[in-house]
């Protein structure tokens, strides 16, 4: 498929998208709810871009990562009424989750200085990336949407239930904003009730059963360590990720469920969606197995995968 | 498909007026499994599922969603998802008279709003909560089609036209 | 006889039983045949009464006046002159339902059956010449050709979109796929529209016989109707339907002893407007939260389940039959433009439209494309009532746009709507008078909209947020000289950027109303003064004192206490305690209490 962004010519496979296309070629669209291991979804709308298709003289706006690439496709990713858009899109998240650095920077890097709207105390910008990675990777199906319009939310069952959890962590790792943290206590406390101690990877089918001897400490972990050496991320997303780009095509392969996925009983963990007003020092010293290293890793490469 | 499916015990029930209380949890299983059956534990009837069990206890009982999820083999989150994105479904017991008030384009327009708030001042509930007591549910729905006597609202299943902030106390004492 | 639900509601079902029971008692039985059918549009006057073969229509009947009219009408041919309809303006009593002004301008072509079919039985559809267009095509034309007979007929689709219907089961017949499914949306939810349910009650058998042509057409042997489930009546009517269809040989294997294999189920929606638009409908029959996806590519190659899908609203498969039964020529002969060569180039064909709001002949009417919205408003709905001025009409449902007296020539039809920044939209349109506030009615819609998204995109849950919060600063008296700008500027984004089309068509009531009623936003934003004198927080109710004459009722009826003053002597509200609930206003008889 050959198709034009921004006048420059580029070649895509089919049943790619256009944002798939610009990345490829070397521009930048910004996308909040997109993520290389998760299917397209199309929530934040930032990636709009205008598109003409070929012997038609009209230029719609579309979302980039769910529009896919046609031959003689045109693109336009930075016109005034994209960019407009871009802005207000911005805006109205600042007006939700104001505060959060993530999207102050978000702000700052499109020139949007305050919201015009009332602030929320939110710092959840529902791009919906840790619901999708908990169906769609992990398989586990522990948190979802609930609600809907302006009260939908991220949660488990009734706000409580969490006994799908596996705590693997993926949820908070692809989390952009830090709302969602790992709780250390409770996943300690449920695994020590029910006299498992069974190591967290191998629950991601990741290594061989093996049971944990640091008292989930996972920082004192040699298994831990050799996992993020070696992928350099969260596993099951940089195991996903690399699957999808030897194929070149994007993430369009869905993966096979884990087999353990509902014979673990109660629960070995828990991913919880946190009220604003935590000290952000205690949750972080929480975040993932209670070690500062693992949860600054978890900060750095957030930050590096904004595009 | 079968068309007699359609014709869902629940729906039935819902229409004859029955409401049955809470039961405990293996008679709870029993009357799950019966409906799950008429659907062939069917996963996509899932919505459907949910109004037949709702239209039997009257809300969405939490013990019917581990049950259900099991059944189904679908995860409990889509359920709860489910349950609480269709605004059908109800996850705490309603009060014995529901009031539903139509708040169609129709009867805003002719004043559904100062009966909501005579219906607030008079009860004390505001819409989607229950009295204390359990006597009356405040509701609003989309338009019931009775725009021809807007105001209007329902209780249980009459429904009443041209009601006002004067006229509802009348309306009210029928049921208390 | 009318026994919709709207005739329920004045009591219809006492009336059916009185005229039974009255029939039988006067040994009728032979002669007289009492039906209970489906809705007859007046609502305004239920219950209604029909007495064919005469047409002798009988308006606001009740149960006791039901013996008179046996006695008189039935056995001596006499009309029973109080209960006839009685022309407001010359106070003359009309006989004849097609002389009454409100069915005088409708051309009733599906809905014209519906006094003279009862829904529960299927032979009354047969002898009015139903399954007859069914026939025809199953024997005479093969699909390519009934596509072709849809595309050049010029339908297109009911629900609010206005895609051409024949060019939508091509594309579902070209499309590639296991198989193909045919579904009718009766999950209508706008406020203030019922004509889906009319027809679902009214007379289910259009429907399926439509869906039956429509599914010969694209291959498709599975089909849903998919109906609201607050319409309990409607999903019994239409179940029955189906099962009488399915005994008839009419659904199921070789139908008519053709090759034509089709079965129909129902689904009951959960209660979501959003699942009226078509990928979040198709979500919840797999069994998902209703939320819509993109559109890149259509659901005519990957609709439910990924197979081709062709989407209906259940008054376009109502259509259907009626094309083939009476043929193009004669179709394309009613509405507006030129179909022979292009699809898009007019409307053609009639169009329900719930008339409601402050109008004197509240109902469903039914009129051919291209008459215009006067002639809807003052000659079929009789004028506003109460001697009050015209102020608006809002067609399209809750994302279509409000009007005002200067557009009310405008030929009603799918593009001049648009041009005009409403749209056809289901076919819902609410009158409004001059009591009625712009600004609160935009506010009243965007709130609607706003509890009805599904929040799956930003630019819908946050953008519908702000831009409620914005209308109520504006109703409550805080809004800020910058305000129609922003909201002017936050609707763009939200046209532009949402996923489907309830984000994308939010913010029509409020830039409809910013176009021909800016005047009222400024005098809320500048004056601090709500014209209309509905925002409450605006407004002070107060009483004229020379008109009072202490009668009392106000101070009977005020449930906060704030009025003082004893009988026969001139009442005071107080403006501190005041809760602005307006029962003074309403109960007032001399006109004292002002806003």
């Amino acid at each position: 498929m050959k198709l034009t962004i921004d006048g420059k010519k580029v070649e895509a496979g089919k049943g790619a998208t256009v944002l798939e296309a610009a990345a490829g070629a070397g521009i930048e669209i910004p996308a909040v709810c997109a993520h290389d291991a998760l299917e397209p979804y199309g929530a934040c709308r930032l990636c709009v871009v205008e598109v003409r298709q070929r012997g038609t003289s009209r230029w719609r706006t579309v979302a980039s990562c769910l529009y896919p690439v046609r031959d003689g496709l045109e693109v336009r990713t930075k016109t005034v009424r994209v960019e407009r858009h871009r802005r207000v899109l911005i805006e109205l998240m600042l007006a939700r989750c104001p505060g959060i650095p993530y999207v102050e920077e978000l702000a700052r890097t499109y020139g949007v200085e305050r919201a015009r709207f009332a602030r929320g105390e939110d710092d959840c910008i529902m791009c919906g990336m840790c619901v999708r990675v908990c169906s769609e990777v992990v398989g586990a199906s522990a948190i979802g949407f609930s609600s809907r319009g302006v009260d939908r939310r991220v949660s488990v069952p009734f706000g409580i239930d969490d006994s799908c959890c596996i705590a693997c962590g993926a949820c908070a790792y692809i989390c952009p904003t830090g709302a969602i943290q790992m709780e250390y206590e409770r996943m300690l406390e449920l695994r020590r009730s029910e006299g498992e101690h069974r190591c967290r990877y191998a629950l991601m089918g990741l290594v061989a059963d093996a049971g944990c001897s640091f008292n989930y400490e996972c920082a004192h972990c040699e298994v831990d360590q050799s996992m993020w050496e070696r992928y350099g991320g969260h596993p099951l997303l940089a195991v996903r990720r690399r699957k999808c780009s030897s194929k070149g095509t994007g993430p369009k392969e869905r993966p096979g469920r884990p087999t353990r996925r509902r014979t673990r009983g109660r629960s070995k963990g828990t991913a919880e969606r946190r009220t604003r007003g935590g000290s952000k020092g205690t949750a972080e010293r929480r975040t993932w197995g209670g070690s500062k290293g693992t949860a600054r890793r978890t900060r750095t490469s957030t930050g590096s995968r904004k595009r | 498909m079968d068309v007699k499916k359609t014709i869902s015990r629940g729906m039935k029930m819902e229409l004859e007026g029955v409401y049955p209380d809470r039961s405990s949890d293996e008679a709870l299983e029993r009357k799950v499994e019966s409906i799950l059956s008429l659907y062939g534990h069917d996963s996509s009837q899932v919505i459907a599922i949910l109004q037949d069990v709702q239209a039997e206890f009257g809300y969405l009982p939490q013990t019917a969603f581990h049950f259900l999820a099991e059944r189904l083999g679908i995860p409990l989150v889509r359920l709860y998802g489910i349950a609480t994105f269709f605004k059908a479904f109800r996850l705490t017991p309603r009060g014995r008279h529901e009031i539903k008030l139509c708040t169609g384009t129709a009867c805003h327009v002719r004043g559904a709003e100062l009966v909501k708030d005579a219906i607030t001042r008079e009860l004390g509930i505001e819409v989607g909560q229950t009295t204390d007591d359990l006597a009356f549910s405040l509701e609003k729905v989309r338009c019931i089609g009775c725009c021809g006597i807007a105001p209007a609202m329902m209780v249980n299943k009459d429904v009443h036209g041209k009601v006002s902030a004067v006229t509802l106390n009348k309306v009210l004492s029928k049921y208390k | 006889m009318c026994t919709d639900t709207g005739c329920r509601v004045c009591g219809s079902t006492g009336v059916y039983e009185a005229f039974v029971e009255e029939v039988r008692k006067a040994r009728l039985g032979r002669r007289v045949e009492v039906k209970a059918t489906g809705c007859h549009g007046y609502c305004e006057k239920g219950a209604l009464v029909v007495i064919h073969p005469e047409k002798i229509l009988y308006v606001q009947v009740k149960p006791k006046d039901v013996a008179e009219i046996v006695s008189k009408t039935l056995k001596r041919c006499a009309v029973v002159k109080r209960l006839l309809y009685k022309d407001p303006e010359s106070g003359e009593r009309i006989v004849h339902e097609g002389d009454v002004p409100f069915y005088q301008k409708q051309m009733r072509v599906l809905f014209g059956n519906n006094t003279r079919i009862d829904p529960c039985d299927i032979t009354d559809y047969i002898a009015c010449d139903g399954y007859q267009a069914l026939r025809g095509v199953l024997e005479t034309m093969n699909p390519r050709k009934v596509i072709e007979t849809v595309i050049r007929s010029g339908l297109r689709g009911r629900g609010g979109g206005g895609f051409p219907t024949g060019i939508k089961w091509r594309s579902a017949r070209k499309a590639k796929g296991e198989r193909t499914y045919v579904i009718g949306n009766a999950d209508e939810g706008d406020p203030g529209a019922f004509m889906d349910r009319s027809i679902c009650e009214g007379n289910p058998h259009s429907i399926i016989e439509g869906m039956l042509i429509g599914a010969y057409a694209v291959g498709a042997e599975e089909g849903i109707i998919y109906v609201r489930d607050e319409y309990p009546l409607a999903v019994e009517t239409l179940t029955t339907a189906i099962t009488q269809a399915y005994e008839c040989g009419l659904l199921g294997r070789r139908i008519l002893g053709s090759a034509l294999t089709f079965d129909i189920s129902i689904m009951r929606g959960g209660g979501a407007f959003v699942c009226g638009e078509s990928t979040a409908l198709m979500a919840s029959l797999e069994g998902k939260m209703g939320e819509p996806r993109a559109k890149y590519i259509h659901t005519v190659e990957k609709g439910l389940w990924n197979q081709p899908t062709v989407l209906n609203n259940v008054e376009t498969w109502a259509n259907v039959p009626r094309i083939f039964l009476h043929g193009v020529d004669w179709y394309t002969s009613m509405g507006t433009g030129d179909v022979s060569h292009d699809p898009w180039g007019g409307s053609k064909g009639t169009k329900v439209f719930s008339l409601v709001g402050n109008i004197n002949n509240t109902g469903l009417v039914e009129v051919p494309m291209g008459i215009s919205l006067r002639e809807i408003i003052y000659e079929i709905g009789g004028g506003i009532p109460g001697g009050k001025e015209f102020k608006a009409v809002q067609t399209g449902g809750p994302s279509g746009g409000c009007l005002p007296e200067s557009q009310l020539d405008l030929p009603v039809d799918f593009d001049r709507l648009t041009e005009a920044g409403s749209m056809m939209g289901s076919g819902g349109m609410i009158v409004m008078d001059e009591d009625t506030c712009m600004v609160d009615v935009a506010h009243y819609f965007v709130d609607f909209l706003k509890d009805e998204s599904c929040g799956k995109c930003l630019p819908c849950r946050e953008g519908l947020r702000a831009l409620s919060e914005i209308l109520t600063r504006i109703t409550e008296g805080n809004g800020r000289s910058g305000d129609i700008k922003l909201l002017q500027e936050l609707s763009e984004t939200i046209i532009g950027t949402s996923l489907c089309a309830l984000g994308s068509t939010a913010p029509n009531p409020v830039l409809s109303t910013l176009r021909y009623f800016k005047k009222e936003y400024i005098s809320h934003i500048r004056d601090k003064r709500c014209p209309a004198g509905v925002c409450k927080a605006l407004i002070q109710y107060r009483i004229d004192a020379i008109a009072c004459n202490g009668c009392h009722a106000c101070f009977k009826v005020c449930p906060a206490d704030c009025i003082t003053g004893e009988a026969k002597e001139i009442h005071v509200i107080d403006q501190d305690t005041c809760i602005k609930c307006g029962s003074c206003y309403e109960v007032c008889r001399f006109d004292a209490v002002k806003r």
